[in-house]
This record gives C-alpha cells, structure tokens and sequence, in this order.
C-alpha cells in the first residue's frame, strides 16, 4: 500500500530520520500540532483503517521504547521483547489485531535512533540474554524502502553480544540488509502461511515462494532466519497444507541456518470479529471452531489446535530435530501431546530460546 | 404560530397519521372519561392546507382523544394550532417533539412508540441530537447505539412493530438482520413468526445460520431451505419452546461439529463409569482447561455413602482415567 497522506510532529522537523523518510516518500508532509487533528483527518474517510495503511505521522514514541511482552498467565509465553519503533502497516491482513488496538490505527515511525542506541548500550551491560523483537505493533521491514530504520537496527545489535534482533515480516524488502556487518545479532523472520491463506487472508503480503526466496538471500548474506507459523488457520484438509509449507522452507533453507519455528493459531479477542466482518466480507476466518480460551480470546477447540500441530510438528521433526519449535500461548497439554514436553517453570520456554539464540548468533552472558 | 382553539372534527384529517407515535388501539376506557368530563388537555394540530372533501388540521398529538371524542359523538376538539405558513421547518419540528414529547411525559412508552418517536425526530434532528436531547424528548437517556436500534425499528412497517411489540422480534435481532439483503431478512422475520424464542437466542439462530451457510458454502437461503432445517420449523407441534430447543440444538452441532462430538463421547464414555444421576463430573469449559469439577447431591446418609462407594469404585477405573486425560 502506498504511503498517500504524511503528517509531522515539529518536534522532529529537520531531523535526520525525518528528512530521508520526506525524501523518500518524495512527500513535504504537513506539520501537525496535535494527534487529535490526524484522528479527524481518518474519520472522515469510510474506511479509517484502511486510510491509516495510507498515512504516516513522524514523531517521537512517548512511551516506553523496550518493553516485555504481556504474555497471558493461562498459556505459554516466550518472554520476548519489544523494541518499539513504530505502529501499524502497510499490509492489510483480515485477522491483525492492530486494526483495533489504537483508536484509530495510525502508521507512526518514531524517530528515536538516538535513543534505540542508548538503551542497546544499556542492554549490553547487563547479565542476561534479550531476544527483542520490532514486529508486535507493526511489521520490522515496511519501514525499509522508506526509512533506514532496519539496517541501523542491525548495525546497532551487531555491537554488542546481549541481546539478537529479530525482524519479523511479511514482506520481502531485504535489500538495505545486504552490505551490512550484522556479525550474527540480528534474525531475520517470515511469518509463515499456506498459499491459500495468504491469498484470502494477508492483502498485500509477499507470496509464499516471494518470502522464502528472501529468506534464502539472506541466508546466503551470513543472517540466521526464524519462522512463524501464525496464524495457523484451522479448515478441513489444513494439515496437508501446512505440512506442505514446511517441505518448501526446506526446499530453501537449511535446518541449520533455522534458529526457530514457532507454531500458533489464530485466536482473536471477540470485538476483533465484527471489525473483520465489516472489513473483509468476503473472510471466512472468524467462522471456526472457536471456544472462548481462558485469556478470554477466542481460540481454536483444543484437539482441532492439537492434530494440527501435531502434524506441523512431526514433519519439522523429520526434517530435523535440531531446529528447536514452541508455540505460541498454548498450554501444557498442548505442548506435551504434541512435542512430548512441557516448559513447566516460569520463564523456561524463554531460557530455551535464549539457548537457541545464544548457539545460531553467538551470544553470551559473560559468565 | 401558536394559537389556543377549538376545531371542528370534519376538519381534522382522519386518513394520514404522520404524527402517531402510540401504538394503544382501544379507547374504551379514554371515551367513557370524555363522555364525563370532555377532552380535559387540548390536542395539538398542524394546520394545513386543506381541500373541500379533506380537512386541513394534522393531528400531532391526542389521537387517541380525538378516537374517543368520535365515539361519543362529540364535535368540537379543544386544540393547540401549530401555525406551519411563517417558518414551517421550525414548525414541523415543534410538532415532531411535541408529538413525542406529549407521550413521554404522561405514561412510559413502549419500544415501538419510543422507535417511531426515534423515526419522526429524525426527519428533523440528526441521531446525535436526539441522543443529546433525549431526557428532554422521551423522558429518559437513550445512547447512540440505542437510537440507531430504534431508528432502524421506526423505519419498519407495521408487522414488524407488531413482532416486537408480542416480543416475538428482538430490537437487537432487527438490527442483524438489517444488515442482510431483504429476501434474508424476510426468511429470517418468518422464521421467527413460527418460532417463538428469546433475544439471545434468537440472535445465536441468525448468528450460527449466517455462520453456517459461510463455512459450508452456501448461500444463508439454500441453507435455510435446506429440509432439515425446514422440518423443524414446519413441525406440527404446538409447543415453540421444543421446537426452539430443536432448532438450537441442531444448530449448534453443525455449527461446532468437533466440540459436539467430543461432548457426546464424554457423555458416552461417563455413563460407563456408572455414576448415574446423582453424581455429576464436569469437564474443563468446552475442554479448554484443565480442571474438572465433581458434585453430587444427597438426602440422607445412606445416599451420601452410595455416592462416596461410587466415586471409590470409580479410582480403579480405565475410564475415569481415559475420560480426565
Ligand atoms: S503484516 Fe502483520 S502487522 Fe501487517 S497487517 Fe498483516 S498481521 Fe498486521
């Protein structure tokens, strides 16, 4: 989707990161005050949403930059974090929870590679390992053709041994990746779906072969990949489909070049619904066997989640049983019918990880 | 542009009622009061053109005062005459809040009078408005979602009104189904004329078929021709709350086939354990968590020991075992 509309906090007129985005959207851009002046600018359209895919606001984050993800007490949590550097997407996916997180959604790009670099610097001096991540309130690559946001993110991870970067996308927009010295810190992530799904589902995505292709690039550039299986949609004859993803990525990838695969299927919270209703008619994904999950999110009925990954899950493993898979909220038996084990101890799934993490990009604590 | 006098009741328009918010019919008890004591509070009228076969007053209010005054042979109505010829939008506005306004505030109105009430306003008023105004107007704070239910209500013709006024239509229910093609929404309105359900209920019924029809790709009217569904609501049984509890249940198991497939082995599987009807053995919510619940009621000590023997009997058991996997 194209950026149509570019809005201006002063506070960041004139500076650099503001500059090359102005110049690359080949845009002036109009110098707003107040937030609240953008909100009416979108009302005015019929479909907000879809106005706020089309429009950029420049600022600065106000709140925290590093943050832990929520997690839910009732089911897993991988115990990520969040370096937050942007909202919203160009992309336009039925079941993205950001359609209805702000009020409206809204792209911003912050405008704080000064602060990003403060608190990296932080981060290096402490005793244990981040795995951070820009992708839970916008995906990491649409900033790239517009902004050098990315390449500066790998540029600054690779300074230090802490903590990895993972850029999470849908995209294919790899290139400013290429002549960076990542020295292993960053991971560069697709979020995965069958061909049918990304059809349906995911509007302006990056076609399946388009993803691993780019994958496989930056593979050969020396980065680490991850993948993402979610959301794992659950519809008659979806095993196949998605067993069939997993023989392509190894069609492209090497088990090895894989620091994780994570498997979750599509849960929503229940005012997501009439949102997707309104937005794709034309959708079928709220009409599942949904059961409302103990967080309150409508999730998939279990054994409908358990033969799906079961299956996802064993073709991984015949692949290779090296490459390390969890899920994404799921709850201990889900985990132990499926992978035979649970991460019983609070933060054990993320110790896990780190353990990926630290083995595929080199990472240490110091001790 | 409003002046206090009585009008003659060949003058008054008897065929249009633009104005009418009340849905009461009858007016016996109203003629006996007038019959005693005349029309104690004037009518308010619109005065307009007029032709030599039709009158040239509008009634905003007193319907069912001038309905009475008819019986009783009266003649002449006590009136306020709204004046349209200087300024008539702000004149037909007047009359619209007074025609509601006159109803709100002498007896609590109904949903269908506070839907046409809803209606007639904003011809004039913009939803917001009324929202704003509404202790004003009905007599009690309505918010936006409320107004755009009645509105939608107000707009209906007089079978639907009269659905919902037997609370055979939900006003919730009305406004799903506005958002369907007509034909849709008139299968949907005729399906609940036969089958008489609760609010809740009714909109699980349009929610599962809509659902259905989406999973299984069909349109919602191949759906709801299809002849199970056609069986059910064409049953020859005089009772709709069976017939309901049909409907329902064969709704919700092809909208949720797994879920209700699993129920129905769980149910199997713990009849073998032999508990009965005493003890219950609940499963996690829709076999989501992972705690179980048991309860089992008794009278007298002898019952409670049966139960406890039971529940002993039922530790050795593969199937408590398989069933609490
Ligand atoms: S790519 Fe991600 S962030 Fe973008 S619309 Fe899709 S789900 Fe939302």
């Amino acid at each position: 989707m194209k950026i149509e509309k570019l809005f201006i906090d002063p506070a960041v007129l004139g500076m650099e990161e503001t500059e090359t985005i102005r110049r690359n959207l080949k845009l002036s851009g109009e110098v707003v005050e107040k937030e609240s002046g953008i909100f009416e600018y979108l009302a005015a359209f019929p479909d907000p949403v879809l106005q706020g895919k089309k429009t950029l606001y420049i600022t600065h984050n106000p709140g925290a930059l590093i943050k832990e993800c929520p997690g839910t007490s009732h089911y897993t949590c991988c115990d990520y974090t969040i370096l937050h550097a942007g909202t919203f997407c160009t992309m336009d996916c039925s079941y993205c929870i950001l359609q209805a997180y702000f009020n409206p959604p809204l792209l911003r790009y912050f405008v704080e590679h000064e602060r990003i670099r403060q608190e990296l610097e932080n981060i290096a001096r402490k005793d244990r390992i981040y795995r951070i991540g820009t992708g839970e309130f916008t995906d990491s690559l649409i900033w790239e053709p517009i902004s050098d946001l990315p390449a500066f993110l790998v540029q600054q991870f690779a300074k230090q041994d802490r903590a990895v970067l993972e850029l999470k996308t849908k995209t294919v927009n790899i290139d400013s990746l290429r002549h960076v010295d990542h020295n292993r810190k960053t991971i560069v992530s697709w979020s995965l779906n069958t061909p049918e799904v990304i059809r349906s589902e995911e509007r302006g995505t990056a076609s399946l072969p388009a993803r691993l292709k780019a994958a496989r690039k930056c593979v050969s550039w020396g980065y680490k990949v991850s993948f993402h299986f979610d959301p794992v949609v659950i519809e008659p004859g979806c095993e196949k489909a998605y067993t069939e993803v997993i023989d392509r990525i190894f069609e492209y990838i090497r088990p090895e070049d894989i620091v994780w695969i994570s498997i979750g299927s599509f849960r929503f919270m229940p005012a997501l619904k009439p949102m997707i209703e309104k937005r794709f008619p034309e959708s079928k994904i709220c009409y599942g066997e949904f059961i409302q999950g103990l967080d309150n999110k409508m999730r998939y009925f279990k054994p409908l989640r358990i033969r799906v990954y079961k299956a996802m899950a064993d073709r991984i493993r015949s692949r290779s049983r090296e490459i390390f898979v969890y899920f994404c909220m799921e709850d201990e038996k889900v985990w132990n019918e499926t992978l035979g084990f649970f991460p019983e101890k609070e933060g054990e799934l993320g110790h896990m990880l780190d353990k990926s993490a630290a083995e595929h990009c080199g990472l240490g604590t110091g001790n | 542009m409003i002046t206090d006098k009585s009008v003659g009741l060949s003058e008054i328009i008897q065929d249009d009622h633009p104005y009418r918010i009340t849905t009461a019919r009858s007016v016996d008890s109203l003629s006996r009061s007038v019959d005693l004591s005349g029309v104690l509070h004037p009518c308010i009228l619109l005065k307009e053109g007029g032709t030599e076969d039709r009158g040239g007053y509008v009634v905003v209010s007193g319907h069912l005062r001038i309905e009475a005054m008819k019986q009783t042979g009266g003649t002449l109505v006590p009136a306020r005459v709204v004046d349209a010829s200087q300024d008539r939008q702000a004149a037909l506005l007047h009359c619209a809040r007074a025609a509601v306004m006159d109803n709100a505030f002498s007896r609590p109105l109904d949903m269908v009078e506070k839907a046409k009430g809803v209606a007639l306003l904003n011809r004039y008023m913009s939803l917001e408005e009324i929202v704003k105004d509404s202790p004003a107007l009905f007599n009690e704070r309505l918010n936006l979602r409320i107004a755009e239910n009645l509105l939608t209500l107000g707009r209906q013709p007089a079978n639907i009104h009269r659905m919902v006024l037997e609370s055979r239509l939900s006003i919730k229910t009305l406004a799903k189904l506005e958002t369907f093609d007509p034909d849709i929404r008139d299968r949907f309105i005729r399906l609940f004329q036969y089958i008489k359900m609760g609010q809740n209920k009714q909109l699980d019924v349009v929610v599962h078929i809509q659902e259905i029809a989406a999973r299984e790709d069909l349109s919602i009217a191949e759906f709801m021709d299809s002849e199970k569904v056609d069986s059910i609501v064409t049953m020859d049984h005089p009772d709709e709350n069976l017939k309901s509890a049909h409907l329902r249940n064969f709704l919700a198991e092809r909208r949720f086939p797994e879920k209700t497939k699993a129920r129905q082995e769980y149910r199997a599987a713990l009849k073998e354990l032999d508990f009965g009807n005493a003890i219950s053995l609940d499963p996690p919510r829709d076999f989501e968590g992972d705690t179980y619940r048991i309860s089992f009621d008794f009278k007298t000590a002898d019952e409670f020991n049966r139960a406890l023997d039971k529940l002993i009997r039922a530790r050795y058991s593969d199937r408590l075992r398989e069933l609490i996997k």
